[in-house]
Order: structure tokens, then sequence, then C-alpha cells
């Protein structure tokens, strides 16, 4: 009795602490709830709060404020706020107030290194070989900083901004409209924007170099003054004196920066262009496409290193967001083992990226991998269906375009590996989109095409809901049911299946299907969901 | 070539959220709702809500005062994201922190004599029939309910945390002091009284109804 008694309680608490669900829609409001009291709660720390008003405590402020005041005076008599001798005023060399106002706003970088790494004091700021910065220096500055480069922000106020590049290259975009200047000095000539965006290079055996993308830049070298005026399109190195050289840029080399400037966000390594101080006369793209002869790489003895070279050095590339690199690398690919691994490793890289929550870099990487002509097309083909599962999952693309993004990629491999699961695909995109008629017509092809596919039982039980409930073409809809049950006779839906048949039948008057189908029912699921239901429905012939 | 199908039976992709998945990582999820708070933070609440929900209707036996104390938790978690250190621990195990000590904090504010009045009437989960055949459940289960809620108010809200966390959340015995911030030892000691209170109220109940029958 007293084992019986403790048996029955344990069950009793096992079913007494039983999880309950939670339907979807108390779930959906409690989220509504919360993050509309969390966006309230969020505006509402920003507000200022006024104090409540007390004679006592302005007493105390105001006292306060006049023993700050004084302080302050004093020091400034004694000269503490004097500037540093180093900074420059432009227009009339006396040394003003300087004030720091330079922040980072976003850092890529392949090795995790954070911001305290790069920073120095408050205005000076370094790179390393796998990090590139982008700074706001000033009040309408934004400055990006390439790797192996250092920087010092001597002057940052309403007035002027001054930035000392020490080593490598950066470039610059000033929102025009400003009274300030802004000027960027190195040990060999400055350069000030009259509302522009420009980059400047030093190299302590190159020299200085300057390109200007957009306004205009006035150069000067030390002790020499206004030395040339730059328009867009123009650069000028300090080796060539007062040469002006002309540079044609590509729309897509100058969108990567119009991109960084206009977002305010360096979310992958920018690609550093021709470098003014290392070419005379037009520009040429300093990125070279490696050599790939086929003769280097037939060779026997060198093909594994050669191989691995090429390799190795892809993988180079892709960790730096080096496409356009790629780009050349892929089309001058001609062994097609060799084609086979570079697409697996920036296969590789790829998802490498896309764990770091690098999405749009996997994007590219993908999109070379898909569309690289010297890949072989299962390979291609592998790509297109990642890209397009990228774009679903992560990137936010509206359905209209994925939905066109995989009607694309079933028209370039029609007889493809994945042909089933992307045709599966576009019909749940459909469906998920309410456009019932061509996710029907979508389901009626993917029937006919794939019929071993594992996604054939599952949609055939939908075709035949959709039929029913959304197309009202009532008539083919018990025919379909009979079709999933004959295809799948122990399927997943079958127990639902042989109710809808088993009512179909009988609201059609066929009391022999009905029957016989309330025979199979009652002998398969005994314990089914409906058949309490079931065994009462009457199938008697009626007269 | 047969294949495992990729998608469940509604034919979508389950893996909603890239690498994290409903099997994924909870502190991916975190850090992803530190980018993109609008986005990720539903997943994760949806995640976890029936979880904070269940624990609060087991501690307060009301439904309503559950979904209440479930909404303060998940405000906090939402404030909170941005400075949470993650691996440090199991997500759900902060969780359970947080709504531990939710519980005690709104348990305090009710007044003692509004406890006494509601000491035994428990809230049963559904007002009327669940409309969605999924979340109905059996008459049995829906009575043992009632009768260990009802039972559970009785026992202090200390002990009554440490039972609700080890049956509801699975959580072990040094997994629960963390959680209430005491020591191992003293976990299986409220575990120890508050198990030993509960078995012997049902057993009390159990002999009652058989005497009255």
């Amino acid at each position: 009795m007293r084992d019986h008694n403790d048996r029955e309680i344990e069950r009793i608490i096992d079913r007494g602490f039983a999880p309950l669900p939670v339907d979807d829609t108390t779930v959906a409001k409690a989220i509504d709830a919360v993050v509309r009291r969390g966006k309230e709660a969020r505006g509402g720390r920003n507000l200022l709060r006024f104090p409540q008003i007390n004679l006592r405590r302005i007493y105390a402020i105001a006292a306060a404020l006049v023993l700050v005041a004084g302080t302050a005076g004093y020091l400034a008599l004694q000269g503490v706020f004097a500037p540093p001798e180093k900074a420059i005023a432009e227009n009339d060399g006396a040394v003003k107030r300087t004030q720091r106002k330079v922040s980072i706003l976003s850092i890529a970088s392949d090795s995790g290194i954070d911001s305290t790494r790069l920073r120095h004091g408050d205005d000076e700021f370094t790179t390393d070989g796998e990090s590139q910065m982008l700074l706001a220096v000033g009040e309408r500055t934004r400055t990006v900083l390439f790797e192996r480069s250092r920087v010092k922000v001597d002057k940052a106020d309403s007035s002027s901004t001054v930035v000392a590049l020490q080593q490598g290259a950066i470039a610059l975009d000033v929102t025009p409209g400003g009274t300030d200047t802004v000027s960027v000095i190195t040990p060999l000539a400055w350069f000030t924007q009259i509302g522009t965006r420009f980059s400047v290079v030093f190299d302590s055996t190159e020299g200085a170099a300057v390109e200007v993308y957009r306004g205009s830049v006035r150069v000067r070298r030390w002790g020499k003054g206004v030395e040339a005026v730059l328009t867009a399109g123009q650069a000028w190195k300090s080796r060539n004196g007062t040469a002006i050289m002309s540079v044609r840029r590509s729309a897509a080399e100058l969108g990567e920066l119009e991109r960084v400037f206009s977002e305010n966000k360096l979310e992958r390594f920018l690609h550093r262009r021709a470098d003014p101080c290392r070419h005379s006369g037009a520009i040429q793209d300093r990125t070279r496409a490696p050599k790939l002869s086929s003769k280097r790489y037939k060779s026997a003895d060198h093909a594994i290193v050669v191989d691995s070279d090429i390799v190795h050095m892809v993988e180079k590339m892709a960790q730096r967001d080096d496409f356009h690199s790629l780009d050349s690398v892929i089309a001058h690919l001609s062994d097609p083992s060799l084609a086979d691994t570079v697409h697996q490793t920036l296969l590789a890289a790829a998802e490498r990226k896309k764990e770091m929550l690098r999405f749009l870099s996997a994007k590219r990487l993908l999109e070379l991998c898909a569309n690289g002509a010297p890949f072989p097309k299962r390979r291609r083909e592998d790509a297109s269906m990642r890209l397009c599962m990228l774009h679903k999952r992560h990137i936010e693309t509206p359905p209209d375009e994925l939905l066109k993004m995989i009607q694309r990629h079933r028209k370039r491999f029609p007889d493809g590996i994945f042909a089933d699961d992307m045709a599966a695909e576009e019909i749940s995109l459909l469906l998920s989109t309410g456009k019932s008629r061509e996710a029907v017509a979508g389901m009626e092809q993917f029937f006919k095409h794939h019929p071993r596919s594992p996604h054939d039982e599952y949609f055939r039980y939908v075709y035949a809901g959709m039929l029913r409930e959304d197309l009202r073409r009532t008539a083919e809809v018990l025919d379909a049911y009979k079709k999933y049950i004959a295809a799948y006779p122990e399927g997943k839906y079958g127990e639902d299946a042989l109710y809808r048949i088993i009512q179909l039948s009988r609201s059609s008057r066929d009391m022999e299907s009905a029957a016989r189908h309330k025979q199979i029912y009652l002998r398969r699921y005994p314990r089914g969901r409906w058949v309490e239901e079931v065994k009462l429905i009457d199938v008697s012939e009626r007269k | 070539m047969s294949r495992e199908p990729r998608y469940d039976n509604r034919g979508i992709d389950r893996c909603a959220v890239g690498s994290c998945g409903e099997s994924g990582d909870d502190w991916d999820l975190v850090l992803l709702c530190r980018n993109e708070k609008d986005r990720f933070f539903p997943l994760l609440m949806k995640r976890h809500y029936a979880l904070v929900v269940n624990m609060g209707y087991r501690f307060f036996s009301d439904r309503g005062m559950a979904e209440d104390m479930a909404q303060e938790v998940f405000l906090k978690v939402y404030h909170q994201l941005d400075s949470l250190e993650p691996g440090r621990q199991p997500f759900v195990h902060w969780l359970c922190r947080i709504t531990s000590n939710c519980c005690r904090s709104l348990y305090r504010k009710r007044s003692s004599e509004k406890r006494a009045l509601e000491a035994g009437k428990a809230d049963f989960w559904y007002d009327g029939d669940a409309t969605d055949p999924a979340d109905r459940i059996d008459d049995e289960t829906a009575a043992s309910v009632k009768l260990v809620n009802d039972t559970l108010q009785r026992i202090k809200p200390d002990e009554r945390m440490a039972l609700i966390l080890s049956h509801i959340s699975g959580l072990k015995t040094r997994e629960i002091a963390p959680v209430l911030q005491v020591p191992e030892y003293t976990v299986r000691r409220l575990l120890r009284r508050a198990g030993g209170k509960l078995r012997s109220l049902l057993t009390q109940q159990n002999l009652e109804q058989y005497a009255r029958s």
C-alpha cells in the first residue's frame, strides 16, 4: 500500500511539473510588448532630467562654478593651456588652443585586434599589416587608415583640422560646406583640401604623394609656397616637382570608398589602390595577376610547388578581402584540378567569413565561385546554391529578389545535383509569399521532374491541401489524396490524408470508398487523433 | 539517390538563424542581438519564453502574474544584452537567475494579506479549452498540475524556487547554486526539505481523498 502510494505520488509530481505549452499568439504579444518597452526605456534615458528646484542646490552649483572659473583663469594666466609647439595653424601661424575630437568608427581586421591596441594616447593611431581603420576627425572629416600606417591628429576643432601622416597611406573624405580648413601634413609637403575626397601617401624612401577623387586640393612644399592645385582625377608626387599626373579610376573602385564614407563603416578591407608614389605617367592598377602561364605549372618538377603557392596566395587574398585580385587569378586558371582546389579553398574561406558574421564578404567570395568560368559546372552549382541560402538566411534579401535569384539558378543548372532542392526552395518561397497558383503549378512540375525526391511526399500532401483550401478544385482533391496514400502508404501525413479521403468520399456519395478507407484508418491508426470521429462516421449506403 | 530532406514538415528550412538554428548556441544569438537587436531578440525570446513563464506559473500559481514576470525578465535581458560576457556560463543559467530574482522581488512586493488570501488557490493554465489541439493537455495531467501547484504554495519561497529550478529548468544541484547565489550544500538542503514537504503534503491530500471516497 505504501509502495503504491509512493509510486502514485511520484507520478503526480512528474505530471505536475510537466512543461505547459504556450501558444504562439501569447508569445508574439509578449515579444511586441518587451521590444516596445525596451525601445521606450532606451529613448527615455537620453532625455534630460531636470532636477527639482532647490535653492540650496542652486547656491552650491553657483559656488562650484565660481571656484572652477577662478581656478581655470589662474591656470590660464600661468600658461597651462598653452598648445604644444608642434600644432600648426593654417591661417596666421599663431599657436591656437587645440581640442582633440577623434573617434574610431570602425576597424576591419582578420586578426581580431581591438581598438585599444591601435590607439596610442588621445590622438595617435597605428595600424599593423592586417588591419585598417575608419576614423572620424573633427567636425566633418572621415579618414581611412590603411594597413601599416601611422597618423597623429595634431588639431581637430571648429577652426581647422590637421592630420599628420607619419607613415603609410590614408584616404580622407571632407564633407563640403564648412568654414574650417582640413590639412594633411607629411615631412615633405602638406595638402589642404577645398571641400573634397583625396588620399595621401608617404613613404620615407619614395616620398609623399596625393591623389584627388573629388573637389580640389592645394599642395605646398615646406618653405616653398603653393606647388600645385589638383582637381578630381589628378595626382602629384614629391619626386616629380610641380608635374601633375592624370589618373583614371573605374566606378567600382571609387564606389568602394564612397560606400565606406557614406555608411561610416569599414566592414572589410579596402583594396589599397595604385600608389602614386610608385608610378610615373598614367597610373596603372597596382594589382597584377600572378603569371599563371601554362608553361610554369605544367612543369612536372615544380607543379606541386606552384599549385600550393597559388592556393596559398588565393587563401591570403580571400582572408584580406582582395576580391579584385581573386577575380584576376580565377580568370587566368587553366588547369582543371587546380581550379577545383582553388574553388574548394574559396568555399572554405566563405564558410569562415560566415562564421565570423562577415556575410557580405562571404557573399562576394561565393559570387566569385559561382561565376568563375574555369570552375567545373557542379562546383559552380554548389556555390550558387550556397549563395542563395546565404541571401535567404543571413542577408535580408526581399522575397521577390530571392525568388528571382533562385529562378536564375534553376535556369543555369536545370539538371544539377541540387535541382530538386532548389525547386523545393522556390515552391516554399511561393507558398510563404502567398502565390498559391504559382506554387501549385510549381508542385505539378516538381512531381513530373523529381518523382524520387525526398521532398515529394511533403509536396504531395501540401498540394492536396492547397487544392482543397486555396483553389477550391474539389474534384481533384480526392484524387490527390488518394495518390498520396498510394505513393506513401506509411507516410508521415497518412493519417490526415486517410481522414480527408473518408470525409470527401462521403460528401461525394462514394460510400464504398469511404467504408474501405475507414477500415484502413481504423486498422492502421487504432489510437489516432480522429479515431473516435471516424468510428462514428456513417458510411452505410443510403437508399 | 536517396537523401535526407533538408526541410522540416513545413518545407521551410528550420535553420532560420545561420549557424545558430534551433539547436545552436544561445550565445551566438546574443552576439547577433548586439548588432541587430530588433531582428534577433524576438528569436531569443521565443526560444526561452515558455521556460520563464512555466517557472513563474509554478512559483505564483497565477498565469497572469507569470506572464507579467516573464515580460520583466525579458526586459532586463533586453537591456543587459550588450554588457553580457558570452561563454562564462550557459545562457539558460543566467536567464534562470534573472527569473529567480524577479520572482522573489515580485513575491516580496505582494502584501502578506493578499498572499494569505491566495494561498492554496491555484489559477489554472487555461481559462477554457485551448484552441490548438497541440496545446491541449489531458485531464490527468491537468489535475496533477493543479494539485502540485496548490501544494507548492504551501512551501517556503526559497525551497519552492529550488524545486522549480530542479524540475522545470532541469538544472543540477551544482548549477542551481550560482543561480540562487547560495552554496551547493544549501541547495541540497533546500531540495531535500522542499521535496519532503511536497511529498508529505501530497500524501496527506491523497489519503484524505481516499478516505472521502
